[in-house]
């Protein structure tokens, strides 16, 4: 196969980074253990989720914020994981009413598929990033195809999208172009230069009918291009058909179909990067042209001949977790979460640390696990021994405290009463064991005629037993010598007011006021002029009072 | 609104200076119990003058404090219908205003004036257009309640009457011993006695008795959406009678027009007459007239156990159903198996029984006695007293197993003595502790191993 080479400056080229891989298993994750419910009109993700997904992805991608955006990315890896089959909500909505313009959504969840998602994890990541591949070159849906709709990641423009769904696109493969086109890759070399317009010469002589097959250009019910319009300047008029005589027909159509899909699923999974010559307005509209070369990159050759090694795991002294990986290694790194918190996540190396809080509650989640063994088997290098002893001490802390909700106890001498039923959890001491469903236990007691005794005890305090029956809830030990009971001890404050009832309102104000600038708590009653406060404040009283006096004269009743 | 805080609204904010001088002139407060608003609140439920004040109300307006009493809950001033006349009332396009003046007036001198009721203005809400008297709500205090009058002014006494009794219950247990019919109310099922699907109980027998009170009148009368809530005011109204007041069935014409306003029910002869043959009330003719006074409470006799039990040759009891207190006959089903032999009641003491019953019987007269005079019961008591105690079950509790002892010291700490020790690690605290106890052992860096049932099977 010969493509024609080409020089490119370095200025031309685009090479956008986006981890799909890495943003999909965040998007699952996030979802997965979040009852969300969709909104109800629009069915779009409520806010607050959408702007942490949206955060949470920015930070992991570098894209050219000249073409990309956030929110239709977020879209489109929604799109993906329910293509998947790995997320699920309804996308049809109810009509609410006769006069209903739009559907709507009413408690549209998103249900993660825990079987497929965990299926999915247990892949090795090669296999899932065959999988993600896949899922997008059999996109079949003709008015989400190259021609008419725009890359997430593109750059170029699209045909009109009238009738997109009918007639010819609706008949088409799109699957089987794209993978045609794909093929023509695996033969290219790495990292050189292609001119596109050399690509589309070359499937024009080799495969003219990869996209639009002779059967159906042969069928008189379609028009080969009657689809596909091309316009004059950036405007809708003037619209030029393109007809199948025409000698560049092949190039008008086919050709723009070849340069849409190089800046689709293969930039989007890394495969290529894409040198544009970019016109300030093109003379027809949609563009032609103006994706001047392509280049595959070593990392798709290495997916196709499937070359990639598997992650290397790293557990150093200091508890961190190193993780290198080409791929991102989703399955890899959720079985690590278990353990350790992610720390930092670039492109091919993930570093995690192990959390104690982490590995005592999965130990308490499965107490057969052993979590040394598990670690040592996912790392080529030998634990160090500080990790794996201190790692054996925090499982070992999960059993110093076990909690029992819910259960009775049971209090006997007797062996035989112990064995009589079968409902024993824990032997606290010979006479006590901890029971299940104490009512049971109380019954079977009483079928076998051993007058046994149920104390229900309160939700917020225990009962004791007052009387003289054996047991470690009596309440002997409270009583004193004489055997009387304690008594309740009771604590009353006692506090003095003085309330002053004035006869004079402006002496009542004029004392309100001095009482206010010394500072003195005061309660005021406008109505019936009276003053209150505390009476261990007396004494301002009485030095007012003394002040006053000087003007007025005072008489106290 | 509760009576606490319509009793400060109604002091502080609804009674005028002159509602108040009118109230401690009736109620007999001095000055010094009015000298505040505040300290006129505090006495106004105290018993002072209260007496007077109720007696001085006439006897409608008595009979409608004892239906505000059996109501219990905050009501509106339509209740007043019962006694006093309103405005047209069959005009439905008039205001509340229009309808209640006089009623108003009427309960604000008869019975707020006097200081009998509590009565405050509820808050008036922007959203609802309602007048003064619409949002008027009135109850009758908790702590006037033992001042109450006499629900019947019973003006007859009779030295020895010779009271004619209706003993329907007595008849149904005779006749259980009789006919072997299971469709008999009071019926013995699985060794034991009971009533339609319940227990033997006197609670359950009192209201078998106006179950059979409700059935007669109300299919005379075709009430029965009504049965219920007619029942529970004739239940409420013979609670307030004893045995010694006697009427004549005229005296409920009052009381029926405030607690069954407006229901159509029999004539008051022919509800005392039913009330009777359900064995309710008793009968006395003296001269022209019959009189009913409410029967006997069923725990009351003073018979001793020889005058109805029997000790047979193989230390069972036999009840002689004729004369066995229904009381004791309850005291009795709670310790042992009933059978029938001969057209008799026997009775067999049942361990299980008698454990589950065990602190209500141990005491009681009827028991000592079986005991005392029946190998059978003797050996029951002493079996269970040997056992008693021996077995405790508990439930509705939470209990910790912890390792390690400092964990243990701060959860101890945590739980401020609401706790028992059960062993070295084990401990037992109250449910609602729990999550308190768990935060306590995640803060000191621990997990909480929550047991599982599954565990227990491995």
């Amino acid at each position: 196969m010969k493509l024609a080479e080409i020089k490119i400056n370095k200025n031309e080229i685009f090479k956008p980074s986006v981890n799909i891989m890495q943003d999909l298993h965040s998007y699952v994750n996030y979802v997965l253990n979040k009852s969300i419910k969709r909104t109800h009109r629009d069915n779009q993700l409520p806010k607050a989720d959408h702007n942490r997904l949206i955060k949470l992805m920015i930070t992991q991608n570098d894209p050219d914020y000249q073409v990309f955006f956030p929110n239709t990315w977020l879209d489109f890896v929604e799109a993906l994981a329910r293509e998947m089959g790995l997320v699920s909500f309804d996308t049809k909505g109810v009509y609410m009413g006769y006069y209903s313009m739009s559907p709507s959504y009413p408690d549209n969840y998103i249900k993660v598929s825990n079987a497929k998602y965990m299926a999915f994890i247990d892949q090795k990541p090669i296999q899932q990033e065959q999988n993600i591949l896949d899922t997008l070159l059999k996109n079949s849906y003709p008015c989400q195809s190259e021609l008419y709709r725009s890359s997430i990641l593109g750059r170029l423009d699209r045909f009109l999208s009238y009738g997109c769904n009918s007639s010819l696109p609706k008949q088409l493969n799109y699957e089987k172009s794209r993978q045609t086109i794909l093929n023509v890759l695996k033969n290219c070399q790495s990292n050189v230069w292609y001119s596109t317009q050399s690509l589309i010469a070359y499937l024009k002589k080799n495969d003219p009918f990869f996209l639009i097959p002779n059967h159906l250009r042969k069928n008189k019910e379609y028009s080969t291009y009657g689809s596909f319009t091309e316009f004059k300047h950036q405007t809708n008029r003037k619209a030029i058909a393109i007809n199948e005589t025409d000698k560049d027909a092949f190039e008008r159509v086919e050709g723009r179909f070849i340069e849409r899909f190089l800046e689709g699923i293969p930039l989007i999974m890394n495969y290529v990067e894409l040198a544009y010559e970019m016109k300030e307005s093109a003379e027809i509209k949609p563009s032609l042209n103006m994706l001047k070369a392509f280049k595959v990159n070593d990392y798709f050759f290495r997916i196709v001949n499937k070359q990639l090694p598997d992650p290397d795991v790293w557990i150093q002294p200091n508890f961190e977790i190193q993780v290198i990986s080409e791929l991102y290694p989703g399955g890899l790194l959720a079985t690590l979460s278990r353990f350790a918190d992610m720390m930092k996540t670039d492109g091919t190396v993930s570093i995690l640390k192990l959390n104690r809080k982490k590995v005592l509650n999965e130990k308490l989640e499965n107490e057969s696990l052993d979590i040394v063994a598990l670690l040592q088997k996912m790392s080529k290098r030998e634990i160090a021994q500080n990790v794996v002893t201190e790692i054996t001490g925090w499982c070992a802390q999960s059993e110093i405290f076990t909690l029992y909700k819910h259960v009775g106890l049971l209090e006997t001498q007797s062996k035989k009463t112990q064995d009589l039923h079968n409902c024993k959890l824990a032997q606290v001491s010979p006479t006590i064991q901890v029971i299940d469903s104490p009512d049971d236990v109380f019954k079977t007691l009483e079928q076998n005629e051993k007058v046994p005794i149920l104390i229900q005890h309160g939700q917020s305090k225990l009962k004791s037993i007052a009387d003289n029956t054996r047991s470690v809830f009596s309440e002997k030990n409270k009583k004193n010598k004489k055997g009387l009971k304690e008594k309740q001890s009771v604590t009353i404050k006692q506090q003095t007011f003085i309330t002053l009832f004035f006869s004079l309102k402006n002496v009542f104000e004029e004392f309100q006021k001095r009482l206010i600038q010394a500072r003195c708590p005061v309660e005021s009653d406008s109505n019936k002029q009276t003053l209150t406060i505390p009476g261990k404040h007396e004494t301002f009283i009485k030095d007012i009072v003394k002040d006053l006096k000087k003007e007025y004269q005072i008489r106290f009743e | 609104m509760n009576p606490k805080d319509m009793l400060e609204d109604m002091c502080n904010k609804y009674l005028s200076d002159a509602d108040i001088k009118a109230i401690a002139k009736n109620r007999g407060f001095s000055t010094m119990e009015i000298s505040s608003r505040q300290v006129f609140q505090n006495y106004f439920l105290s018993d002072l003058g209260l007496k007077k004040a109720i007696s001085s109300l006439n006897i409608k307006e008595q009979c409608l404090l004892h239906f505000l009493n059996y109501k219990e809950k905050i009501q509106d001033i339509s209740v007043f219908d019962r006694i006093y006349d309103v405005n047209e009332p069959d005009d439905f396009f008039q205001t509340a205003t229009q309808k209640y003046k006089d009623t108003y007036r009427n309960i604000h001198n008869n019975m707020v004036r006097k200081g009998v009721l509590l009565v405050s203005e509820k808050p008036k809400r922007s959203s609802k257009r309602s007048s003064k008297l619409d949002r008027l709500r009135f109850i009758f205090p908790n702590e006037f309640v033992p001042f109450l009058p006499p629900i019947i002014d019973s003006r007859v006494s009779f030295d020895d009457p010779d009271a004619h009794h209706v003993d329907m219950i007595r008849n149904m247990l005779v006749n259980m011993t009789t006919s072997k019919n299971d469709n008999n109310v009071i019926h013995l099922q699985d060794k034991i006695i009971k009533v339609g699907n319940n227990l033997f109980t006197l609670n359950n027998l009192k209201n078998l008795q106006y179950i059979s009170l409700g059935k007669k009148v109300f299919e005379r009368e075709s009430l029965y959406p009504l049965q219920k809530e007619i029942l529970d005011k004739w239940r409420y109204i013979f609670s307030q009678l004893n045995s010694n007041m006697w009427f004549v069935p005229n005296d409920l014409k009052h009381i029926l027009d405030v607690f069954c306003h407006d229901h159509l029910l029999p004539s008051y002869k022919q509800i005392c007459q039913i009330a009777w043959e359900s064995g309710l009330l008793k009968q006395y003719t003296h001269g022209k007239k019959t009189y009913y006074a409410v029967e006997d409470e069923m725990d009351d006799s003073d018979l001793v156990p020889d005058g109805f039990i029997e000790i047979a040759r193989d230390q069972s009891v036999m009840i002689n159903l004729n004369t066995i207190p229904f009381q004791e006959l309850v005291h009795i089903s709670k310790i042992s198996d009933f059978y029938l032999k001969k057209a008799r009641l026997i009775a067999m003491p049942n361990l299980i029984k008698a454990g589950q019953n065990w602190t209500a019987i141990e005491n009681q007269p009827v028991f000592e006695w079986l005991v005392e005079n029946s190998d059978l019961y003797k050996q029951m008591c002493l079996s269970i007293e040997k056992k008693r105690g021996q077995c405790l079950v508990h439930k509705n509790l939470c209990v910790a197993q912890i390792k390690d002892l400092s964990l243990r010291v701060k959860v101890e700490k945590a739980l401020s003595g609401n706790y028992k020790l059960l062993s070295e690690e084990f401990i037992a605290f109250p449910l609602h502790k729990a999550s308190e106890v768990e935060t306590v052992v995640k803060k000191s860096g621990y997990a909480v191993k929550l047991f599982k049932k599954k565990e227990s099977l491995q």
